[in-house]
């Protein structure tokens, strides 16, 4: 968009051209007022660098929480390391939801709601953190 | 003194882009509002009120494409151009209320509020005014921004005859108007 730009074709209206180019430099100065004020305030929010951080890693441990299944299937031996840590997070998490829904523990529930629909909103919320970062 | 100016623009940028620094980015507001309103009171044919409006948008999209902007390219010149493109974008949101052909109904409805001495800059905007937005458009581009004919039919959108003939029909146009200044 700011690239240099090129040679105007000649023409024979040398007249006009210089015409409109005092138009535009000689233009008397129109007054600020309160116009920078105006933009300024509606300028977006400032971003804040350690909340871009907290988000990449926020956006990192999503995604990796969403493909687990995949990771679970693709590399056994990884996802081994690390499923101890992700499995108790998430099942911990999923056991409170599924005490929000119903008031006796149900494994089968959990285990549906860890295995379909977790990974699933892992990777929404991992989706929505990266395009609000 | 042209050379300062534009050393302090980069380093404004720098600042806003440093640290997000608004008081920086105000203060280049400030210095550049005056052309780029001027401008779009050329491109809406005398409607300051839509102007003014048009060049808030225009320096709010300038500040999110700052990182964008590279130094070797005037930072008035790409400021103009990012106005000149919400003015089109404009006239596209609007497309049922107004054509890009449009030719306005009366052309001597530009406001008289420059002073008295102004008279090319009052004549100029008379004639503007009998032109279509796209040949506003084309003009500014090509003569103003010093935009090639292809670069201008980019941006409007068009073919690149169809720019030409934009470009034509609005020196006609011009020079209609602007006779008593071709002798001078």
């Amino acid at each position: 968009m700011n690239r240099k730009p090129e040679p105007h074709p000649v023409d024979d209206d040398a007249w006009l051209r210089d015409a409109l180019r005092d138009d535009l430099a000689c233009s008397p100065y129109l007054d600020d007022d309160g116009f920078s004020a105006r933009v300024v305030q509606r300028l977006p929010a400032p971003r804040l660098p350690w909340l871009d951080g907290i988000s990449a890693a926020l956006a990192i441990g999503l995604l990796a929480l969403g493909l687990w299944p995949l990771l679970d299937a693709a590399a056994p031996t990884i996802v081994h390391v690390l499923a101890d840590r992700f499995d108790a997070a998430a099942r911990a998490a999923v056991s409170v939801a599924g005490g929000m829904l119903t008031s006796r523990p149900d494994h089968v529930l959990t285990d549906t709601l860890l295995t379909a629909v977790a990974p699933l909103l892992a990777l929404a919320a991992a989706a929505f953190v990266l395009a609000e970062a | 003194m042209r050379d300062a100016g534009e050393l302090a623009d980069v380093a404004l940028i720098a600042r806003v882009l440093a640290g997000d620094d608004r008081l920086a980015y105000g203060l280049l507001v400030r210095r550049h509002q005056s052309a780029v309103r001027i401008l779009l009171r050329r491109l809406t044919a005398g409607d300051a009120a839509l102007a003014d409006d048009l060049a808030q948008e225009a320096f709010l999209q300038a500040y999110r494409k700052l990182a964008q902007f590279r130094a070797d390219a005037k930072f008035s010149t790409w400021l103009q151009r990012i106005a000149t493109n919400a003015f089109l974008q404009h006239l596209r949101t609007r497309h049922d209320e107004l054509s890009l052909d449009d030719v306005p109904a009366d052309a001597e409805a530009v406001s008289d509020d420059a002073a008295p001495q102004a008279d090319l800059q009052l004549d100029m905007a008379r004639a503007f005014a009998v032109l279509s937005p796209a040949e506003r458009a084309a003009i500014v581009q090509c003569y103003h921004l010093d935009m090639s004919h292809e670069e201008a039919a980019v941006a409007l959108g068009c073919p690149l005859g169809t720019l030409k003939s934009h470009v034509t029909r609005a020196k006609q146009k011009l020079k209609a108007r602007l006779q008593a200044w071709e002798a001078t």
